[in-house]
C-alpha cells in the first residue's frame, strides 16, 4: 500500500517533471487512490497472479496514456512554438536587413555631411580647451589656410597661429563659449604663407559627457570682406565730402568776395589818403615859406578832403580792415574746420575733444542747414574720449545732415527756420550726444529700417542711403556704443549717441601688411 | 549840360559782410550809379516797390526768398530790369532753375573790376533801346520759342546716353532759339571762359551734354513752340531764312577770323522777330501795314511806330544775355551797316552783304506781304575794304544758299 502510494507520487512527480502539465499530475492522483482498490477488487476476483497482472497492465495502462498524452503534448507545443517563431525570425533577418541598409546609409549621410562641412571655406573644428588641441579640424584647412590638418592636433597649435596682440581676446572667447555663449571674434590668423588674414570665428560650446572643456566653431577668412567694408566706408566719406564740396565752395567764396571787395576800397582809399597828404604837406611848406596864409592853406586843404570824400574814407576804412579780417578769420575757420574734420586715417584710436569735433564738423556743414535750421549747441563738460576721430566726425556729419534734411523737408515753403540742438553731457560711464531736430518725425513704418544700409527716403540722387547705417556701424561696432532714436510725428526726432567715456575701442585691423611676420 | 540821371542799382545778399563789401568797393561810382541794398529777398522786393530800378545783383542761396525766386517775381513785375546773379556756387540743377530767370551770372569772388564792367556794359544797352517798354518786352523774354523739329530732335538726341557733342550742336546750330540761349550760357561767367564762344560746337563742348541735359529737362528753358501760331510771319520761313544769312555770312568771312561770329550774327540777326511775333502781334501788324502802304523798308515802319526796329530789339536782348560786343552790334546795325565806322569786313558787314544776296523774299515770311527791301550795294564792299568784290560775294552767297535748301 505504502509502496504503491510512494510509487505513484514518483510517478506524478515525473510527470510532472517531464510534461510540466498539472492536468497529468491531476489524473495520476486520481487513479493513485483507486489503485488499491483495485488491488482489492482484483484479490476478491482473482488469483493472485492475475492480480499482479492486472496491476501491472494497469500502470502500464497509466503510463502509455501518460505518454501518449506527453507526445500529444509535445507535438502541439512543437507546433505552437515553430506557429510562433516563424515571424520572429523573419522579423529578425528584416532587421538585420535594415542594419546593414542604416548603417550604409549613416555611412554615406556622415561621408556628405563631412563633405559638405570640408568643401566651404568655412573651416569647421573642435578644440579641447584643456590641452589646446584640435579633436576635429576640416580637411579644407589645408587648403584655405596652407597648414595641415594634423598641426592642429598638436597642442596648443590652434591659439599660436592667432596673433600675439589678438591671443587676449581670442582666449576670451573660448572662455565665454564653454561658459555656454555663442560667440564671433575676429581675430588675426597666420596662415602657413607667414601671413595674418582676418579670420572671423563663430564659436560655442560642444557639450561632453566627460566634462572636458570643449568648444566647436567655424572660422571664415574675411579680409577681402574687411577690405570691402573699409572702402565702403571712405567711398561715403568721399561722397559726402563731394557733396559738401560745393557748399564749402559757398562758404569759401563769400568771405573771400567781401575780403576781395574791402581790399580793393582799401587800396583806391590809401592812394586817395596819400594825396591828400602831399597836398597837407605842400601847403604846410607853402605856409612855412610865406606863400601862402594859414586860412587859404586851410581852404585848399579842405576841397582836396572833399574831393576825395575823405569823411568817407575815415568812417569806413577802419571797418574795412575790420571786414577783412573776419572774412579771413571765417576762411581760416573753415580751412581749419576741414583738416580736424578729415584727420589722416587714423590706425590707433586717440584722445578727442567731441565738443571741438562737434564744432568743427558743423563749421563744415554749415552751408546744408543755414539756409533751413537755426543750430543750438549745449555742450557740456565732458571728458575726453579715446576714439577714432575722423570717424565719429564722419558719423556725426551724417547725423547732423540727416537731421537738416529733416527739417528742410517740413520748412520748403514755409519762412520759419526750424531748429537743431545739439547736446553733449555725461551720464555715469558713458558720454552723451544728443541730436534733435525739429522735422517731421520718422513714419512708424520705417522706424525700423532707418539703419539699414541702402535705406533712404529721399530722392535718387541726394543720398545713397549709407548716412545712418555707417553713422551706426562706426559708433556700435568701432566704439562699443550705441545709437538710438525718439520720433514724434510732427515734432521732430532726438538721436542719442552713448559712448563710453573710456570704450575699448575694437583693434583696427585693417592693414594686414602690417602683421607681416618679419 | 547836365548831368545824367543816376541809374538805380539794387544788390541783394543775405550776408550783411557782402553788401558792405559791395558798398565801399563801388562807392567810387556813387556819383554815376545809385546804389542800394537789401539783405533778403522780401526786403529786395520792398525795396522794388519803393522804386524802379534799372538793374538789381542778387546772390542765388538766400533763406526764404532765394536768388531764384526773387529774380522770377522781378521777371514778371518789373520785367525791365536788368537781372545778374551773383552766386558763390552752384551746381548744374541751380544753373538750369537760373536760367530764364537771370540775364547774366557772376561767380564769387568776381575779380576785380569784372562786376564793374558788367554793370556798366548792361547799363550802355539803355542807349541801344531807350524805350522803357521796349526793354521790359526784351527783359521779360525768358527764352524764345524752339522750333518742333529742333525741340524733338534735340530731346531724342540727349536722352541717348551716347549722344555726341557734333550731334547735338548740330540740331542747336539750326535753331535760332537753342543757339541764343547755348551761347548765353556758355559766354556766361558762370562757365568761366577766357573768351567769348560763337561757335555752337565749342560752346556744347563746353557747357558739356550733362549741363545741356540739365537745361532740356529743365521747364522754362527750352520751350517748345507753335509752329504757326503767328499771324503776321511765319517761324519756320524766318528759320529757313536766319540759317541761310548765317551760312553766306559764314562763307562771306571765311577768310577772316569772324567766320564763327558772322555765323552766329546771321542766324540770330532778326531774333528781334521771334519777341514781336510772340508778344506783339498787333503792332507788328500794323508796321507791316505802314511799311507795305508807304513802301517804307519794314525796320524804319517799326521805328516809326514801335520807337525801335525788330534789330535794336534783338540786340538788347542778345546784350541782355551777355552774348560778345560784335555779335551784338552785327544783329543791331544789320540793316545799317554804315552807321557803325569799320575799316574790316567783319561779322556786321558779313551779315548785310549775306542779307542784301541771299535774295529770301519777305513774302513768304509775312504771309504773303511784301515790304520793300533794302539792302547794301556794290560801293559798300569797296568801303568796308572786303577782301572780294560784289560777284565773287554773289557766287558764294548762291552756294550757300543752295547748301542750305539741299539739307
Amino acid at each position: 500500500m505504502v509502496l504503491s502510494a510512494l510509487w505513484a507520487a514518483i510517478v506524478v512527480l515525473a510527470l510532472l517533471a517531464l510534461y510540466r502539465d498539472w492536468r497529468l499530475g491531476v489524473l495520476v492522483c486520481g487513479i493513485a487512490p483507486i489503485a488499491p482498490y483495485l488491488h482489492i477488487t482484483l484479490s476478491c476476483a482473482g488469483s493472485v497472479m492475475l492480480r499482479r497482472d492486472l496491476e501491472q497492465d494497469a500502470w502500464l495502462l497509466v503510463e502509455a496514456a501518460a505518454l501518449g498524452l506527453g507526445c500529444v503534448r509535445w507535438t502541439l507545443l512543437l507546433r505552437d512554438y515553430t506557429r510562433a517563431v516563424a515571424p520572429l525570425e523573419r522579423q529578425c533577418s528584416q532587421g538585420y536587413q535594415e542594419v546593414l541598409e542604416r548603417t550604409a546609409q549613416l555611412e554615406a549621410s556622415g561621408e556628405q555631411y563631412r563633405a559638405l562641412l570640408e568643401s566651404t571655406s568655412a573651416v569647421p573644428w573642435e578644440l579641447d580647451d584643456g590641452t589646446g588641441a584640435c579633436t576635429y579640424i576640416g580637411a579644407q584647412v589645408e587648403r584655405q589656410w596652407g597648414w595641415p590638418a594634423d598641426r592642429f592636433r598638436e597642442d596648443g597649435f590652434l591659439f599660436s597661429c592667432v596673433h600675439p596682440d589678438d591671443r587676449p581676446a581670442f582666449a576670451q572667447a573660448l572662455e565665454e563659449a564653454v561658459a555656454w555663449q555663442d560667440v564671433t571674434i575676429d581675430c588675426r590668423f597666420l596662415f602657413a604663407s607667414n601671413r595674418y588674414s582676418n579670420v572671423r570665428s563663430f564659436v560655442r560650446h560642444a557639450p561632453d559627457a566627460r566634462e572636458r572643456r570643449r568648444v566647436r566653431g567655424f572660422s571664415i577668412d574675411v579680409t577681402v570682406q574687411k577690405k570691402l567694408e573699409l572702402e565702403l566706408h571712405q567711398a561715403q566719406r568721399l561722397e559726402s565730402v563731394g557733396r559738401l564740396a560745393a557748399g564749402i565752395a559757398h562758404e569759401i567764396n563769400t568771405p573771400v568776395q567781401f575780403i576781395s571787395d574791402n581790399c580793393h576800397f582799401l587800396k583806391d582809399g590809401l592812394g586817395e589818403v596819400r594825396t591828400v597828404l602831399e597836398r597837407y604837406r605842400e601847403a604846410l611848406r607853402a605856409v612855412a615859406a610865406g606863400s601862402l596864409s594859414a586860412g587859404e592853406a586851410l581852404e585848399r586843404s579842405l576841397a582836396e578832403e572833399q574831393a576825395c570824400d575823405l569823411g568817407f574814407l575815415c568812417e569806413n576804412m577802419p571797418t574795412a580792415v575790420e571786414r577783412s579780417l573776419e572774412g579771413l578769420e571765417r576762411v581760416a575757420k573753415i580751412v581749419r574746420s576741414m583738416k580736424e574734420f578729415s584727420h589722416p586715417n587714423q590706425d590707433a584710436p586717440s584722445s578727442a575733444d567731441l565738443n571741438a569735433a562737434i564744432l568743427s564738423t558743423l563749421t563744415i556743414a554749415r552751408n546744408e542747414y543755414k539756409y533751413v535750421a537755426e543750430v543750438e549747441t549745449r555742450l557740456g563738460d565732458i571728458p575726453a574720449v579715446i576714439c577714432y576721430a575722423s570717424e565719429l566726425n564722419q558719423a556725426l556729419l551724417n547725423i547732423i545732415v540727416n537731421a537738416a534734411h529733416a527739417v528742410s523737408e517740413r520748412a520748403a515753403g514755409a519762412d520759419r527756420k526750424g531748429l537743431i540742438t545739439i547736446t553733449t553731457a555725461v551720464d555715469g560711464g558713458e558720454v552723451v550726444i544728443s541730436v534733435a531736430d525739429t522735422g517731421a518725425g520718422i513714419p512708424q513704418e520705417i522706424q525700423d529700417k532707418i539703419f539699414d544700409p541702402f535705406f533712404t527716403t529721399k530722392e535718387v540722387g541726394k543720398g545713397s542711403g549709407q548716412g545712418l547705417a555707417i553713422a551706426r556701424s562706426v559708433i556700435v561696432e568701432r566704439h562699443g556704443g550705441s545709437l538710438t532714436f525718439e520720433t514724434e510725428q510732427g515734432r521732430g526726432t532726438v538721436f542719442v549717441i552713448r559712448l563710453p567715456a573710456t570704450p575699448s575701442v575694437e583693434t583696427d585691423t585693417d592693414a594686414p601688411e602690417q602683421g607681416l611676420l618679419m | 549840360m547836365s548831368a545824367p540821371e543816376p541809374k538805380q542799382i539794387l544788390f541783394v545778399d543775405d550776408d550783411p559782410a557782402i553788401l558792405s563789401g559791395l558798398r565801399v568797393r563801388l562807392h567810387r561810382f556813387d556819383s554815376r550809379w545809385a546804389m542800394y541794398f537789401a539783405d533778403s529777398g522780401a526786403a529786395a522786393i520792398d525795396e522794388l516797390e519803393r522804386c524802379d530800378y534799372d538793374l538789381i545783383i542778387a546772390d542765388v542761396r538766400m533763406p526764404g526768398m532765394d536768388g531764384v525766386e526773387l529774380l522770377r517775381t522781378v521777371s514778371e513785375r518789373w520785367p525791365d530790369t536788368i537781372r545778374i546773379a551773383l552766386s558763390g556756387y552752384a551746381g548744374e540743377k541751380q544753373v538750369a532753375r537760373l536760367v530764364p530767370y537771370a540775364h547774366q551770372y557772376l561767380n564769387k569772388p568776381c575779380p576785380s573790376s569784372q562786376l564793374e564792367e558788367l554793370i556798366a556794359r548792361c547799363l550802355r544797352l539803355h542807349e541801344l533801346l531807350p524805350d522803357p517798354r521796349l526793354r521790359a518786352l526784351a527783359g521779360s523774354v525768358r527764352t524764345l520759342p524752339v522750333t518742333i523739329r529742333a525741340h524733338t530732335e534735340l530731346q531724342a538726341a540727349l536722352s541717348q546716353e551716347s549722344a555726341g557733342i557734333a550731334a547735338v550742336s548740330g540740331i542747336i546750330a539750326s535753331d535760332t532759339a537753342l543757339t541764343a540761349k547755348t551761347l548765353q550760357l556758355a559766354n556766361s561767367e558762370f562757365f568761366r571762359l577766357a573768351r567769348r564762344i560763337t561757335n555752337v560746337e565749342q560752346a556744347v563742348g563746353h557747357l558739356g551734354l550733362g549741363v545741356m541735359r540739365a537745361l532740356a529737362d529743365s521747364a522754362g528753358v527750352f520751350w517748345r513752340g507753335a509752329e504757326h501760331e503767328s499771324i503776321t510771319l511765319r517761324l519756320d520761313e524766318l528759320q529757313q531764312h536766319a540759317k541761310t544769312v548765317a551760312a553766306a555770312a559764314r562763307s562771306l568771312a571765311r577768310d577772316t577770323p569772324h567766320g564763327d561770329d558772322a555765323w552766329a550774327a546771321g542766324l540770330l540777326h532778326d531774333i528781334g522777330y521771334w519777341i514781336l511775333a510772340r508778344d506783339r502781334q498787333p503792332e507788328l501788324l500794323r508796321c507791316l501795314q505802314l511799311a507795305v502802304a508807304e513802301g517804307l523798308p519794314l525796320q524804319e515802319a517799326e521805328a516809326r511806330l514801335l520807337g525801335a526796329s525788330h534789330a535794336q530789339l534783338g540786340a538788347y536782348l542778345l546784350g541782355l544775355w551777355g552774348l560778345p560786343v560784335g555779335l551784338v552790334e552785327a544783329v543791331a546795325f544789320h540793316h545799317a551797316p554804315e552807321r557803325v565806322a569799320q575799316a574790316q569786313f567783319g561779322a556786321l558787314e558779313a551779315v548785310a552783304v549775306a542779307e542784301s544776296l541771299c535774295g529770301t523774299d519777305d513774302a513768304e515770311i509775312f504771309n504773303g506781304r511784301s515790304v520793300p527791301a533794302s539792302g547794301v550795294g556794290t560801293h559798300y564792299l569797296k568801303s568796308v575794304n572786303a577782301p572780294f568784290d560784289w560777284p565773287e560775294a554773289a557766287r558764294r552767297v548762291e552756294a550757300s544758299c543752295r547748301s542750305v535748301e539741299a539739307s
